[in-house]
């Protein structure tokens, strides 16, 4: 738990060596992208080392060796270089972005399918804002971590590598001597530029807290006002407001020293350059020409190093979201026994056999389901009854698989349900969640999920059967009638009715139904009732009842304690049995069957 | 609090409003800055010195003090960055600071009206990506532009003094890049909008994804979710590759002049160097002055755009910041208890929307009653407990507390005496303690707290959580159920100990059994508390003296329970309803 709450203090412990093997696949599968945009970067990097050289070229041969055609030679060839660079240079950038967003697409790809596949547990103890982080801005850190990061340092390294080889090749003697300070100030800067890692992500941590406060006061300004907590808010605010500010100025003055380590680096490079350039030139050894293109070129020593300095902060700062990306990927999917298979055809009539289930969601935790024993006849509609905690929705999960009950302990029409694959059963094990989820789209796209096999038809049958449909029309909508993120422009009655033909419309041959128990209004409650008799007509259904009402629909009643079956019956039997189903009847019941027998107070 | 004049000058002339309230900081900034350009633009000259010097095999002493005096004005370079840098970022750090916090402040002051108009979405991105944009204006954005005058005012006398047709055949085109910068900023931030929105509808598909994920599984949905997935993150590609070429424009666009400019040098220098008219020193002092403009051209479309961007951020800004509340807390009377309350002919609609959600609504209710108030879905019970505390203004007729319009009550007392349970538990990221007292004015003590959560009966709960009453509630911290949640609001609301209490259908989560538990408790403990409860269910309503039974906004019947019942079509059917079940027992 604590792990989970401290996760943005964690450092990153991924190394470069493994976020290049982890992301290696995903780049091969665009080699000749990621090569032309190393070619472009090899490119401009040998472009740019060109002019100095031919700036020389001119002094040395043009001026000092009095040959006229040289000048116009050079003017040609100068012009000849920088449309090059500015090819080269454009086509790196466009290049190297492309390739990575065409990576990072593969990356969403991959992990959008693993983690539908991720078992249920995982979303039951994964905060779904976490989920989403990792997919949208997680990826995209990773994608500035490359493009910004990677790519980045990868093509100043080449300008500095290309930069020391130009100056070697000028004159080596010179080059030893003017930056053999380099390593001091290399050092020096490495050492700023953690410190202003460290801000920044200090500084990212505060307006985060900024963003947090906002975003909750903002949502629940009601309650604040309501409250009159307003003051007091405000006088919270400011104050993270004014930490934010003092964090600001600390980075402001940590970058605002990068920049002079940088200058008296150049002062002293080119000082000692001129100087022994000059007493090298006096002994001959070095033309004026090429002491001028040595000066310039060693001016282009330092911005590449400064560049890089800069973006080393961002990678180490986004190697936190490879991490999170890369631990996201290696949870473990749901599994398959091995040897299981798709059938080919299955029919099922919708017979449930369940025998002596034991279950525990983990070993040390204690059992949830008990010697579980029961049969279910294809068509039978079955009560589950039973407080939260006795084990009912655990019951349920694993008809659907989302949990693996122990082997040979739930058989459908005879095949132990592990052998029937989890996609599989799942299309013959349907479900009515209490509280439904409903995409944003329309109510037709809700119905069928937008699956391709569910056809228009089939939607409009389902929610004309379900009555649906005359609401819709009562109400001036019909089934394109846009569905607000969440459902929120639908009521509680409507959503359920949506689940409800979604289950006509894909047509399960076992149904699980956990009746809602929020406040429903009396109109949409009266139309539910009816569309629960549809959508068990002929179908083996296992309903969590709440109502009495919906109770009496079934075949029988199954009472559960604890994780284990106290009771089965039909409801007037067991009414007169006088146990535990009567006093949940008459008590324990949340719902309308309690209350109705409390008197009203006038 | 500022003067009004000064909002004045804010809105008219924020940068000059900052200046004038941080003079220090900027002035040093730009002595800084202009000192800074000046060292920069001699530096090639020393240079040039120096290579004449080389080239005529002067004394190695000579050479020597030049080289010490390059190097000295270098590093005094490196002071007055860093002075600058230091001084123009206390500037605009603390300006972009008084701005939020001044949104802050007058956020929190508007009513539901408001927000239910702007979605907080939106209102976040004003506070942070606006205020940051701002910042980018009266900060770098005045920075770069200041930065480009100088270094040209600089430069160019020192290039036109060394040979003035050089200086004009050079750089004759170099006014095209600010210009051609400009424009492609514009078209970067253009694309890059484009690519946020697709950004947004990605985080939508993977939100819902993430949050229906139950069903997706139940109804083997996975791979087409993937493929709708993949068709908006396909999208989001194209627009990121839209903002990635014109990114890639960027630097050949700003190096374009400059380069230019050096080819053109070549050809009109060629004679004067061919003849030794020219030093060597000379040109490439010329060379690099010319390298020196690129930054200058840049800097100006930089600017520029930054400026549009961020006075665009402004005038939403300052639209906020203009906005009134429509709630104007100009009462003078302060009310400490409650004798009465009441209703005259009050209607109301809400803003932009033709329908009226209450008609005509009287009643009055004493100190000592309670009152309850049931009614269909959309019959204005929620409107009516909202106009109580005034979260929306009155339009017609009255609502009179002790005998005094509410208008003329301040805000505070009356939120004082009236405290409303809102019907969604919202709950702040803090520890369960902190939630309890939220609406205390000093820290509760532990014992209140856990007297509260007992009448709710959560306290059982707490101390099963992992931090027990310190633990933190929300994303970082435990999550409560719906029911949990509930409870603790209404425990929230209880610890205030205001004269009435208003339950707006806070009960519904929460099983008839606790329900008892808390009515019981409350009429135990909380003996002189008013409560006026919004219910669907009869059981929520026990111990009540007054039932208002409401339909399409108008009043249906007042009155005790079995006057209700008597004249209520709609009570009836509750009753019905409700007591339906109880036949079968």
């Amino acid at each position: 738990m604590s792990n989970f709450m401290n996760e943005d203090l964690v450092k990153a412990n991924i190394t470069y060596a493994t976020l290049f093997k982890r992301l290696w696949p995903y780049a091969r599968r665009h080699k000749l992208l990621l090569f032309s945009a190393i070619f472009a970067v090899a490119g401009t990097a040998i472009v740019a080392r060109m002019i100095p050289f031919l700036v020389g070229y001119v002094i040395d041969h043009g001026i000092k060796g009095q040959n006229y055609q040289v000048f116009a030679m050079v003017a040609y060839g100068y012009l000849t270089l920088e449309i090059l660079r500015a090819c080269f240079s454009f086509l790196h950038v466009f290049l190297f972005q492309l390739f990575g967003n065409r990576m990072l697409f593969h990356l969403r790809d991959d992990l959008m399918s693993h983690v539908q596949r991720l078992p249920m547990q995982f979303f039951n103890k994964t905060p779904n804002g976490r989920i989403v982080t990792r997919l949208t801005n997680d990826v995209m850190s990773l994608g500035e971590l490359f493009t910004e990061g990677v790519i980045s340092v990868f093509t100043q390294f080449i300008v500095i590598v290309s930069v020391v080889v130009a100056l070697s090749l000028i004159s080596w003697k010179l080059t030893i001597i003017s930056l053999l300070l380099a390593p001091v100030f290399i050092a020096a800067s490495f050492y700023l530029s953690n410190k202003i890692r460290e801000i920044l992500r200090e500084q990212k941590k505060k307006l985060s807290f900024i963003n947090a406060f906002l975003a909750e006061n903002l949502n629940g300004i009601k309650v604040v006002q309501l409250y009159n907590r307003v003051t007091r808010n405000r006088q919270k605010f400011a104050k993270l407001s004014d930490e934010y500010l003092e964090t600001n100025m600390r980075s402001i003055k940590a970058y605002a020293l990068m920049q002079p380590i940088m200058n008296l680096f150049n002062a002293v490079t080119i000082s000692s350059a001129l100087y022994f350039g000059g007493l090298l030139n006096s002994q001959n050894v070095i033309g004026i020409g090429a002491l001028v293109a040595f000066l310039m070129n060693i001016q282009d020593f330092i911005p590449p190093l400064r560049e890089i300095l800069e973006k080393y902060q961002q990678f180490q700062n986004s190697l936190t979201s490879a991490e999170r990306i890369f631990t996201l990927m290696d949870e473990t999917p749901e599994a398959e026994l091995s040897g299981v298979q798709l059938h080919e055809n299955l029919k099922l009539r919708g017979q449930l056999e369940i025998k002596g289930l034991d279950f525990r969601y983990e070993e040390h935790l204690p059992l949830v389901l008990k010697k579980i024993n029961l049969q279910i006849s294809s068509g039978e509609s079955i009560a589950l009854i039973g407080r939260t905690g006795s084990g009912k929705s655990t019951f349920i999960s694993l008809l659907q698989r989302f949990y693996d009950a122990p082997t040979e302990t739930i058989f459908v029409d005879g095949h132990p349900l592990e052998s029937i694959p989890r996609e599989q059963i799942r299309h013959h094990v349907g479900v009515v969640q209490q509280d439904n989820f409903i995409f944003r789209g329309t109510i037709s796209e809700n119905i069928g999920l937008g699956d391709p096999k569910i056809t228009p038809e089939q939607i409009l049958y389902a929610c004309q059967k379900t009555g649906y449909m005359d609401l819709l029309l009562r109400t001036g909508r019909n089934i394109n009638s846009p569905v607000d993120e969440r459902g929120s422009n639908l009521s509680v009655g409507e959503r359920q009715l949506i689940a409800f033909a979604r289950i006509l419309a894909f047509n399960p041959d076992i149904l699980i139904l956990d009746e809602a128990t929020a406040n429903i209004d009396s109109e949409s409650e009266h139309i539910i009732q009816e569309a629960t008799r549809e959508v068990t007509k002929g179908r083996t259904s296992i309903i969590i009842a709440h109502r009495l009402s919906t109770i009496e629909q079934c075949d029988r009643v199954v009472v559960l304690q604890q994780g284990e079956v106290m009771e089965v019956g039909t409801h007037e039997q067991l009414l007169a049995k006088k146990g535990l189903y009567h006093q949940f009847a008459s008590v324990g019941l949340k719902t309308l069957i309690a209350e109705a027998d409390e008197p009203v107070v006038p | 609090m500022t003067m009004p004049s000064q909002d004045t000058l804010l809105h008219k002339q924020p940068l000059w409003y900052y200046i004038k309230n941080n003079p220090r900081a900027f002035s040093l900034g730009m002595f800084f800055l202009l000192l800074t350009n000046v060292l920069d633009g001699i530096y090639p000259l020393i240079m040039k010195v120096a290579i004449d010097q080389i080239e005529q095999q002067a004394s190695l002493s000579d050479l020597a003090r030049t080289c010490l005096l390059f190097f000295a004005i270098m590093a005094s370079l490196a002071a007055t960055r860093l002075t600058w840098r230091i001084q123009f970022g206390k500037f605009h750090t603390f300006a972009a600071e008084h701005i939020r916090q001044k949104l802050f402040r007058h956020i929190t002051s508007l009513g539901p009206n408001y927000f239910n108009k702007n979605p907080v979405g939106e209102l976040m991105s004003l506070m942070t990506n606006d205020v940051q944009s701002f910042r980018q204006a009266i900060g770098p954005g005045m920075l770069i532009l200041a930065d480009g005058f100088i270094i040209m005012a600089v430069v160019l006398p020192i290039m036109a003094s060394m040979s003035w047709s050089w200086t004009w055949k050079t750089l004759i085109f170099l006014p095209l890049v600010p210009l051609l910068i400009w424009k492609v900023m514009k078209l970067i931030h253009l694309h890059y909008k484009n690519q946020q929105d697709r950004f947004s509808e990605l985080t939508g598909v993977a939100q819902e994804t993430v949050g229906g994920i139950r069903v997706i599984k139940s109804f083997a949905q996975e791979n087409h979710r993937t493929s709708l997935f993949n068709s908006v993150s396909s999208a989001f590609e194209k627009a990121c590759n839209k903002v990635a070429q014109q990114d890639a424009y960027f630097i050949p666009v700003m190096e374009f002049g400059v380069a230019s400019g050096s080819v053109i040098l070549l050809f009109v220098a060629k004679d004067d160097l061919f003849t030794g008219a020219v030093s060597i020193g000379t040109f490439v002092a010329f060379h690099r002055y010319i390298q020196k403009m690129v930054w200058p051209m840049t800097a100006l479309g930089m600017g520029f755009s930054f400026f549009q961007k961020g006075y665009a951020s402004f005038d939403r800004i300052k639209e906020v910041l203009k906005t009134e509340s429509d709630i104007q807390d100009t009462g003078k009377i302060t009310i400490e208890k409650f004798e009465s309350l009441e209703f005259r002919n009050v209607s109301f609609r809400h803003l932009a929307s033709p329908h009226q959600i209450l008609k005509n609504v009287s009643f009055k209710l004493r100190a000592g009653e309670s009152l309850g108030i049931m009614g269909p879905v959309g019959a204005g019970k929620t409107t009516l407990l909202n106009l109580i505390v005034r979260l929306y203004p009155l339009e017609q007729g009255q609502i009179l507390v002790n005998g005094h319009s509410i208008e003329d009550i301040t805000v505070e007392s009356l939120r004082r005496t009236f405290l409303l349970v809102p019907q969604e538990a919202y709950l702040f990221s803090e520890s369960v303690f902190e939630n309890v007292s939220f609406g205390l004015g000093e820290p509760a003590t532990t014992d209140e707290v856990q007297r509260m959560t007992d009448i709710v009966d959560l306290s059982h709960e707490i101390n099963q959580l992992p931090h027990k009453f310190e633990s933190q509630l929300g994303e970082r911290g435990v999550n409560l159920s719906g029911g949990q949640k509930q409870r603790l609001t209404i425990a929230r609301g209880l610890i205030v100990r205001t004269p009435v209490l208003m339950l707006d259908d806070s009960l519904s989560a929460v099983d008839t059994k606790t329900e008892q538990a808390i009515e019981s408790e409350l009429s135990r403990t909380h003996t002189s508390m008013t409560r006026i409860i919004v219910a669907h269910r009869l059981s929520s309503l026990k111990n009540i003296d007054k039932l208002l039974i409401l339909k399409d906004g108008v009043v249906e019947a007042w009155g005790s329970y079995q006057e209700v019942l008597k004249v209520s079509p709609t009570f009836q059917k509750i009753v019905q309803i409700q007591g339906e079940g109880a036949a079968h027992e």
